[in-house]
């Protein structure tokens, strides 16, 4: 800066006298020229005359004057200075004042940092963390039993989510089979091109037909089902708000759509509507435009096995135009009149849940999921979706798996079916491994008897305070209940990468297959180990 | 080859692109307008909601993509073989009127060569080897497991496949997933997450780009296929370390894939692994399309490089392409594959894959090992080359703008114009081959393209029936784009390939023209051979000989069911087979003679 100072200073002191000895000298030539009287600067006179002298050459009219200049081309010498100007301030990258930049890595530089730098390895090491046991290997299956690698008789399978016991079942087999020997296997392709094979439009066209909504898409995996169809739905200027037990593919779901995320404690309404009157009151702040709005539950809680109380939710939704979106994984065919799931449940018409998800691995014994909704729900899926669009699509013979469970349900004339028999014998199941279960010392029925909700997550009465010690606990009681009892029950295990992890749980599914004989079988095993494993 | 970020459309063809897209939106403005005007208060969808689709989607929705709805999600109703039955559909009117277009099947069908399904090996249908034991598998393990892996949802075909993956790629580990998809969605964010870096190459599919953004971690993306970029990325984010906080890196992630799936260009996998590993970045190799098709044995990119698998350091694949079934792998050293299964969210939540697709690679796998007995897979897998670079020399020759590189099964067809991708779709459709065409958003505007997917399943009557096909529709939609300076380049590149996998004597014979004429057989060639091969790529060759090209066509292609021969010449009878069509004249035989081939090799296998 300094020098610059410099510069004006020196520029000033020269341009200065220079102009005003030039501005007098040319007032003296030109009284000369008019034959005047020599100026004399001593009396007042002169110095009137002088100055008249010098504004005849600067004021209007004289030689100096800026108007006499500029009419004499000077203004292309104003022009030219301007345009130089304009250039030079062109070719400044900015206007701002810059800071000098630190000098760049010098390429020996970089290449020593590449050196230094050493990288974590690319996964953690395993040591000092709880190693879970190697899972099962199921060998062959016979009713509600499994055969297992290693042993001879068979066990007891509660573990398997498969409500209505069509993965197993003889004419869902065959025509499986059927479609396999057809189709062949894969399908070889997405949807968008050639994937679509009429076995998936006859499934969604049934699942359609079956929730009585508009239409319906079929997904190929589970998980992608609903972490797709939330960044269809949302993106940075949406709102998305869900419970904070939601399982990952939910949590996933938003994380991808990059939405404005929040979670409302677990079933707690006042909470909701807290966390929504928040987002009103900020979007009204800033006067947004209005924007997508979604709130994610699901019917049953994976990894809890209570439900959502989706009437209270459905009109705190509907006060603030809210969409909702349901997973009704575990609920679909298990719940409701039809089989329809939670929302149907609690009383909710079609229509009136904006999108039903749920996946097609449990009640239905297949593989893959599902949403249903209204025609422009769905379509924008199809474009949107990215698990949809971007991937294989559903192996036919699975999708043709699903549509026999539908035509199960589907009731007769008479209004009934014999997939409603199936279902309300699956809740005469709940009931009895719910009633048995929640008496069993030293362990926690979660959500207690009454919940008509076929996941059964099963706590230790008295946790230790440390869930990696609980977790060992467990395992033991799950190994031990295997070995004595010939029960197979799973051990709840969760990502490091689920947001929050659930208190350590064993897990217990109803199944119509578990006769009362086979519920007595896993209660009394159960009861046995506990008491084995705490004392010991 | 012409990779994705250089390919540049010719001037006058994206003079007439941009008109055709202007066109199609100002009519669809002045559409909307008239709508507007007729129905002044109706208004779509409840009040106080936002709308599903933001403005200018669902006018694209509508106006645009609207008009062209019936070029995609065509469904068919049979096995996604080299032939398959196409259904009919018709635009229904809609009675609302701004709804986007609504199309559906009317019923009955049109039997077509499939060259868009990516069964590259050809075993998406009826096996004689696969189906039935996935049968057995159906029958003994059930529809589904119903089930996490880690609950109850391993069985001993999941056990037996993981194994046999690992082994197949000649590395520690593998664990299995029931879709593509999800195989990376789900495996990346457990390998990294905040303050990871993964650099991802420019073309990378879609379940990547959604694994990253789960992931948390930041993301560089580095030019298409570009292992110079990569490296100027990798020393620059190495140097500078996070960004604002500029502490180093936890690990750098390098995503690339084997054979790209718009592209059809294989990953120069050499290059990327020695930057990444001189930089001690890990690489990721999807090889969701590359595994089964790429390789003297169908072990994909690194065997198709000479790349040593342990040097990558996850890979990748599907098992919906060559192996005909669902699913997806991730493989690589002991340690890593035990780490997903701790902390994969689809190891642990995902129902587990279905026993019955389980089989069906465990089998497929069998085949391509060589362990049913025969030596169909080795058959399978330089069928699939032979066609592949066939129909790719006959495109070139017939001046079409091919990407892709020698081997790959996926041939990209540069249409430049969505218009002409559009004819190109509906004229091919009516000439009986089933084809994709892929524009905007899944590429570039002006970048529109159809692509060629070869299996080993089709013969090469068939291939040629179609390139004949193919020709009329060219010159109808005028296509011939490729330049002689790109046919010089790709030739270049050809001779290198040769060089490479057959020796320098056949090099010097390698043209496109011997090859589209068929004075170079590759496959001959490949015997004579084997020596230079061994030499060079240290790749062992089985057997196989002219002998069994003979055979070839009794064993290879016994994936058609004897049920789809006879539907077909059913259908030949109704006026619906290939032969229906007048236009076809004499072509039409050439198909049918395979198919019954087919049937007949079935019956001699059984």
């Amino acid at each position: 800066m300094s020098k610059y100072r410099v510069v004006a200073c020196l520029a000033l002191t020269i341009v200065v006298p220079l102009v005003s000895a030039c501005l007098v000298s040319s007032a003296y030539a030109y009284a000369l020229s008019d034959n005047k009287q020599l100026l004399n600067f001593f009396s007042f006179r002169g110095i009137a005359d002088a100055f008249r002298a010098f504004w005849d050459i600067v004021g209007p009219g004289g030689k100096l004057h800026p108007a006499y200049f500029l009419e004499h081309k000077g203004h292309l010498i104003i022009e030219g200075a301007l345009i130089l100007v304009i250039i030079y301030l062109a070719l400044q990258h900015s206007f701002k004042v810059r800071h000098h930049a630190e000098e760049p890595l010098t390429e020996k530089e970089i290449d020593q940092l590449c050196k230094e730098w050493s990288p974590e390895p690319l996964v953690p090491s395993p040591a000092g963390v709880l190693e879970p046991p190697e899972p099962h290997v199921i060998t062959g299956l016979e009713g509600p039993y499994v055969y297992l690698k290693g042993r001879k008789e068979k066990v007891i399978n509660a573990a398997s989510s498969n409500y209505l016991n069509m993965a197993n079942n003889k004419e869902n087999k065959t025509e499986s089979i059927e479609t396999v020997n057809t189709y062949g296997v894969g399908s070889c392709g997405p949807r968008g091109f050639y994937g679509t094979i009429d076995k998936h439009l006859i499934l969604e066209k049934e699942l359609a037909e079956f929730y009585d909504t508009e239409a319906a898409i079929i997904y190929s995996y589970d998980v992608a089902t609903i972490a797709s169809i939330i960044p269809a739905f949302a993106n940075r200027k949406d709102i998305i708000i869900y419970d904070e037990c939601c399982s990952y593919p939910i949590q996933t779901g938003c994380t991808i759509s990059r939405a404005r995320v929040a979670l409302f404690k677990h079933n707690d309404m006042e909470d909701l509507t807290r966390i929504i009157e928040n987002f009103e009151a900020e979007e009204k702040a800033k006067n947004k435009p209005l924007c997508r709005k979604l709130i994610v539950v699901e019917g049953i809680y994976a990894n809890y096995g209570d439900m959502a109380p989706l009437k209270s939710i459905w009109e705190i939704k509907n006060k603030y135009k809210y969409r909702l979106m349901v997973d009704e994984s575990h609920a679909f065919g298990v719940l409701g009149t039809t089989g329809r799931g939670a929302c149907e449940h609690f009383g909710l018409k079609p229509g009136q849940v904006e999108i039903i998800a749920a996946s097609m691995s449990h009640a239905m014994g297949s593989v893959g999921g599902f949403c249903v909704g209204d025609r422009d729900i769905v379509e924008h899926q199809r474009l949107s979706g990215s698990g949809y669009c971007f991937s294989a699509s559903l192996p036919p013979y699975l999708a043709v798996a699903g549509s026999h469970m539908l035509r199960l349900l589907r009731p007769d004339k008479s209004g009934n079916s014999p997939g409603k028999e199936l279902m309300s014998l699956l809740q005469k199941r709940v009931r009895s491994l719910r009633d048995q279960l929640k008496g069993i010392p030293g362990l926690k029925l979660f959500g207690g008897a009454a919940l008509p909700s076929p996941v059964l997550h099963v706590h230790l009465a008295k946790s230790s305070g440390n869930p990696v010690e609980d977790q060992e606990t467990l395992y033991k009681i799950a190994d031990h209940v295997l070995v004595n009892g010939g029960v197979l029950v799973a051990v709840s295990q969760y990502s490091k990468l689920d947001i929050r992890r659930p208190p350590p749980s064993l897990v217990i599914y109803a199944n119509v297959a578990l006769g009362e004989k086979e519920i007595l079988t896993v209660v009394g095993a159960l009861r046995k180990a506990v008491r084995d494993v705490i004392k010991a | 080859m012409s990779s994705g970020d250089t390919i540049a459309p010719p001037f006058f063809s994206i003079l007439s692109a941009l008109f055709i897209l202007s066109a199609a939106s100002i009519f669809g403005k002045i559409r909307d307008v008239i709508y507007f005007l007729l129905h002044p208060f109706k208004v779509k969808g409840e009040t106080g909601y936002a709308p599903i689709r933001d403005p200018t989607e669902d006018f694209y929705m509508r106006r645009m993509y609207g008009r062209i709805v019936d070029c995609w999600n065509r469904p068919i109703c049979s096995a996604p073989t080299a032939w398959v039955d196409v259904m009919k559909r018709e635009r229904v009117r809609d009675t609302t009127g701004v709804d986007t277009a609504h199309i559906v099947p009317i019923g009955g069908h049109t039997r077509c060569l499939n060259l868009s399904s990516y069964n590259y090996l050809g075993f998406a249908a009826f096996d004689p080897y696969c189906t039935p034991r996935a049968v057995l598998a159906i029958e003994n393990l059930g529809i589904s497991s119903c089930s996490p892996r880690v609950h109850a949802g391993t069985t001993s075909v999941h056990v037996e496949l993981e194994e046999l993956v690992a082994r197949f790629l000649g590395v520690d580990d593998a664990i299995t997933y029931g879709m593509g998809f999800a195989t990376n969605s789900s495996t990346i964010p457990a390998l990294v997450g905040k303050g990871c870096l993964v650099i991802s190459d420019a073309l990378n599919h879609s379940s990547i780009v959604a694994g990253i953004r789960a992931s948390g971690a930041k993301v560089k993306v580095f030019r298409h296929n570009d292992a110079d970029h990569l490296e100027k990325l990798l020393r620059l984010a190495i140097a500078e370390g996070q960004p604002r906080s500029h502490r180093p890196w936890k690990k750098i992630l390098v995503i690339v894939e084997g054979v790209y799936s718009m592209e059809g260009e294989t990953c120069r996998l050499k290059e990327v692994v020695e930057v990444a590993k001189k930089y001690k970045a890990y690489t990721y190799l999807d090889e969701a399309h590359s595994i089964g098709a790429l390789g003297p044995t169908g072990r994909g990119c690194c065997e198709h490089w000479g790349v040593d698998p342990r040097d990558v350091d996850i890979m990748m694949g599907t098992f919906t392409k060559s192996f005909g079934s669902c699913g997806g792998y991730i493989a690589g050293k002991r340690e890593v594959v035990e780490h997903l299964r701790r902390h994969s969210p689809a190891h642990l939540y995902a129902c587990s894959m279905a026993p019955g697709c389980v089989e069906q690679v465990t089998s497929a796998l069998h085949v391509m090992m060589g362990m049913d007995g025969t030596d169909r897979g080795k058959q399978k897998i330089d069928q699939l080359h032979d066609n592949a670079n066939y129909v790719r020399s006959r495109l070139l020759a017939m001046g079409l703008d091919v990407l892709g590189s020698w081997d790959s099964p996926v041939m990209p067809i540069m249409t430049y114009n969505a218009a002409k991708m559009v004819a190109f779709s509906r004229l091919t459709l009516a000439r009986k081959l089933a084809m994709v065409i892929v524009g905007f958003p899944a590429t570039p505007v002006l970048l529109t393209r159809t692509r060629i997917c070869i299996s080993a399943s089709h013969t090469r009557e068939d291939l040629d029936w179609a390139i004949e096909q193919m020709e009329e529709v060219v010159d109808l939609c005028m296509l011939r784009y490729r330049t002689k300076a790109l046919y010089q380049l790709v030739e270049s590149e050809l001779k290198d390939h040769v060089k490479r996998h057959f020796g320098p004597e056949i090099a010097e014979r390698a043209t496109i023209k011997a090859l589209a004429t068929g004075e170079l057989d590759l496959r001959k060639s490949k015997d004579l051979s084997t020596k230079a091969v061994e030499g060079g790529v240290g790749v062992g060759i089985g057997i196989g000989g002219n002998a069994q090209q003979q055979q070839q066509h009794q064993t290879q292609s016994t994936s058609a069911k004897p049920k789809r021969a006879a539907a077909n010449s059913k259908a030949q009878l109704e006026g619906k087979g290939p032969a229906a069509s007048p236009r076809n004249g004499e072509t039409h035989r050439k198909p049918l003679a395979s198919v019954q081939a087919h049937a007949k090799a079935f019956v001699v296998s059984k």
